[in-house]
């Protein structure tokens, strides 16, 4: 979701460095890996996990730099709603931090305690009467209706993680106004100020959903490490090999099948629409997948490839052949640990059942 | 190349042999092969021996092999072609005795599917048969790697869940009469229809089971075989053929284009056509897969399977039997062994002597698809009847 909200700012754009506000889950070294190859940067380019929400997403907001990319990820876990929103800061200060603040009260255990009144005059008032700033201000983690309360406006998404601030202000420079943003996690809250924005903003999410399969079975996938680095930037980056007679093949052959030149090939982007040319739908139980799940062979759209691709956002068992989609980056698979990431075919909207 | 004949051949039981290891099995398969030469073998006769395991239960299987049998003095090779693994054995075994260098060899197959919990099976077996990093971790499962291509062959001919039915329902059948089937029970369209999904388009019912087993056959140079057996059954055609390895890098789903060329090779070599034979062993690992399998051996034409196991040609009293044994369907399918005893069942066939005997069989055909279907191979024997 990261990369998918990420992609669009990419394009033909420089970018210096990238911060993902997620919210917890996966945080692992190798998800910078994967961003970066998906989204074709630099080794050089640093790009930082931070674990956190709205209010970290204010504040990476606020300090971030030209060039930064700040990506907010929420819900991964599928709990709640999910998303992922990126904003590509340009010249100027069309952001501005507009401080932070802090309450003394356990927010989480009063919550667990079901003491929402305590929550709301013991922490968020404090945080909000704080950092409200002027007439007009929004508030992204805390219940549509206690920030109604407060005097802020309604926000446009559903999205109340980190994600849901970088959500909130695309649908503000859509709207073509500025205004204060408050992200509120935990006891914490942040503020930033939206002036007359140079920021590209983009929004992705995963589509309202779907049943949620079975859990899966208790098992561990193997994993070679060697096999998976030597995959990795063909599989995450979405390349095949073109050998200089022209030959494309995916996954990439350093022997040419066509000439029969060896090492002559260079990674190029492969297509991301495709269509159905073979489904199936696994219903057994297997340990370490949950069930049930669709694998495609998929024909990709102007160039002779296929690729076998399980099928995401999409109901198990709903994609016919013949029916056209995207492919999109997913995490396919948990291995010894080790979050394994390649590409989905996410099935066009009025495509799925 | 000299003639080569098979004069002895047996098999254990398939099924779930908990109390059985890859050791007790082995010796068991090759007593019975011993036992079934008509003049009688003494094992010190045995010359060579070429043993098919896809897995590697206890460890090194060529020692496993020797070790267990006490055929320690004689060199042993073991073969891994995935599910073509037996009919590949026996195809080396007919070169080294066709060209002179042995007289008398044994071809052996085993593999125990149950070591290992039905669940963990998938994984384990998958890691045979898989690109690691880009195929294994998506969950492409032997139903499913089989799926895609019924699949696609059910969309371009317009086959139905109920013509892959039928194929199980004729499997089942003839299984309960064969002593050494897995599964001796009959199903009926609607039980296969009705039960629980294991990868669309196939249910519990349109799969194979789990199988232990081992199978052993013994081979004689043909000017030597009257001296084992007035009734040598003659190994007249093998092929092996492959295809891409990886799903998306194969031409058309539809076909497993690896048995096309296995069955031209096998099928020059014997010097005979589709139409000469009179029973068949196939791969039905999954029932849609012997549906194709009669298209891609030429028992009929583009699509029409259906029409094939529709009108009964394809069962015990058709034009053309397939899997009188049950099939890897019902008699079982431990992968190593699977192929010899196909070779076990036809020897039985064209000596006339099968549990489900098919009236004046005279041309068999053995026939496997493996792995990530990218392997086959196919067997063409003769019995000695005739002329």
């Amino acid at each position: 979701m990261a990369v998918a909200a990420a992609r669009p700012l990419r394009q033909g754009a420089e970018v210096r460095g990238v911060a993902v506000v997620h919210d917890g889950e996966r945080a692992r070294d190798g998800a910078a890996a994967v961003l970066a190859a998906a989204l074709d940067l630099g080794a050089e380019v640093p790009v930082e996990l931070v674990p956190g929400g709205p209010a970290t997403a204010a504040e990476r907001l606020g300090a971030a730099r030209p060039g930064e990319l700040v990506i907010g990820v929420e819900g991964g876990d599928r709990r709640g709603g999910a998303g992922a929103a990126a904003a590509l800061l340009g010249a100027g200060e069309g952001i501005r931090g507009a401080g932070q603040s802090r309450a003394a009260l356990p927010v989480e255990a009063a919550l667990a305690a079901h003491d929402p009144r305590l929550v709301r005059e013991r922490a968020w008032r404090p945080l909000l009467s704080s950092l409200r700033g002027g007439d007009s201000f929004h508030v992204v983690g805390i219940p549509a209706a206690a920030a109604a309360a407060f005097g802020a406006e309604r926000a446009a998404g559903a999205l109340a993680g980190a994600a849901g601030v970088i959500d909130l202000l695309a649908a503000m420079v859509e709207a073509d106004r500025g205004g204060r943003v408050v992200g509120v996690e935990g006891g914490r809250a942040a503020a930033l100020d939206l002036g007359e924005l140079r920021a590209d903003v983009h929004r992705a999410g995963r589509r309202g959903l779907v049943d949620l399969p079975r859990a899966a079975a208790p098992g561990e996938i193997p994993i070679s490490l060697s096999g998976y680095d030597r995959a990795f930037p063909a599989r995450v980056g979405f390349k095949a090999a073109r050998c200089e007679c022209g030959e494309l093949s995916l996954p990439p052959r350093r022997h040419c099948l066509r000439c029969g030149r060896q090492g002559a090939t260079t990674l190029v982007e492969l297509p991301r629409r495709a269509s159905v040319y073979s489904v199936v739908t696994v219903h057994a139980p297997i340990p370490g997948r949950a069930v049930p799940y669709s694998l495609a062979v998929v024909e990709l759209a102007g160039v002779p490839l296929r690729l076998l691709a399980p099928v995401t956002d999409a109901r198990p068992g709903t994609t016919a052949i013949g029916c056209l989609g995207a492919l999109v980056l997913r995490r396919v698979a948990d291995r010894e640990g080790v979050p394994d990431y390649g590409y989905s075919f996410q099935p066009d909207e009025e495509e799925t059942g | 190349m000299r003639q080569v004949a098979i004069v002895g051949a047996g098999m254990i039981p398939f099924g779930e042999h908990f109390e059985m290891g890859i050791k007790e099995m082995l010796p068991a398969a090759v007593a019975e092969a011993l036992a079934s030469v008509d003049k009688g073998l003494d094992r010190a006769g045995i010359e060579a021996a070429w043993f098919g395991e896809l897995a590697t239960t206890d460890g090194f299987p060529a020692g496993v092999f020797a070790d267990s049998t006490g055929l320690l003095d004689i060199p042993v090779t073991r073969v891994e072609n995935q599910c073509a693994t037996g009919n590949d054995a026996l195809r080396n075994a007919l070169f080294a005795v066709g060209g002179g260098y042995y007289d008398v060899v044994l071809v052996a197959g085993a593999d125990k599917t149950r070591e290992t919990a039905p669940g963990n099976t998938f994984w384990s077996w998958m890691g045979m048969a898989r690109d690691m990093a880009w195929d294994y971790p998506l969950g492409l499962i032997a139903p499913a790697s089989f799926g895609l291509h019924v699949a696609r062959y059910m969309h371009e001919t317009g086959t139905t869940r109920e013509h892959l039915a039928l194929v199980a329902v004729k499997n089942h059948a003839n299984a309960v009469a064969n002593p050494k089937a897995h599964l001796r029970f009959p199903v009926t369209v609607e039980q296969v229809l009705a039960a629980p999904l294991v990868a669309e388009p196939f249910g519990v019912l349109d799969c194979c089971p789990q199988s232990d087993g081992a199978a052993a056959l013994i081979l004689a140079a043909g000017e030597l075989a009257g001296r084992y057996t007035d009734r040598p059954v003659w190994v007249r055609g093998v092929g092996l053929g492959l295809d891409r390895v990886m799903h998306q890098n194969k031409a058309d789903l539809s076909r497993f284009a690896a048995t096309g060329k296995a069955a031209a090779k096998a099928y020059a070599m014997a010097g005979i056509g589709p139409a000469d034979v009179d029973v068949a062993e196939v791969h039905d690992c999954f029932t849609g897969v012997e549906l194709m399998d009669y298209e891609d051996l030429g028992f009929c034409g583009r699509g029409e399977a259906k029409q094939l196991v529709e009108s009964g040609a394809t069962g015990l009293r058709g034009r053309l039997p397939v899997n009188p044994s049950g099939g890897l369907k019902a008699k079982g399918h431990p992968p190593g062994a699977t192929g010899a005893a196909q070779c076990v069942e036809l020897f039985e066939q064209l000596r006339g002597e099968a549990a489900n005997q098919v009236g004046g069989a005279h041309w068999g055909l053995a026939h496997n698809v493996g792995g990530p279907t990218a392997v086959s191979a196919v067997t063409i024997l003769e019995g000695s009847r005739r002329g």
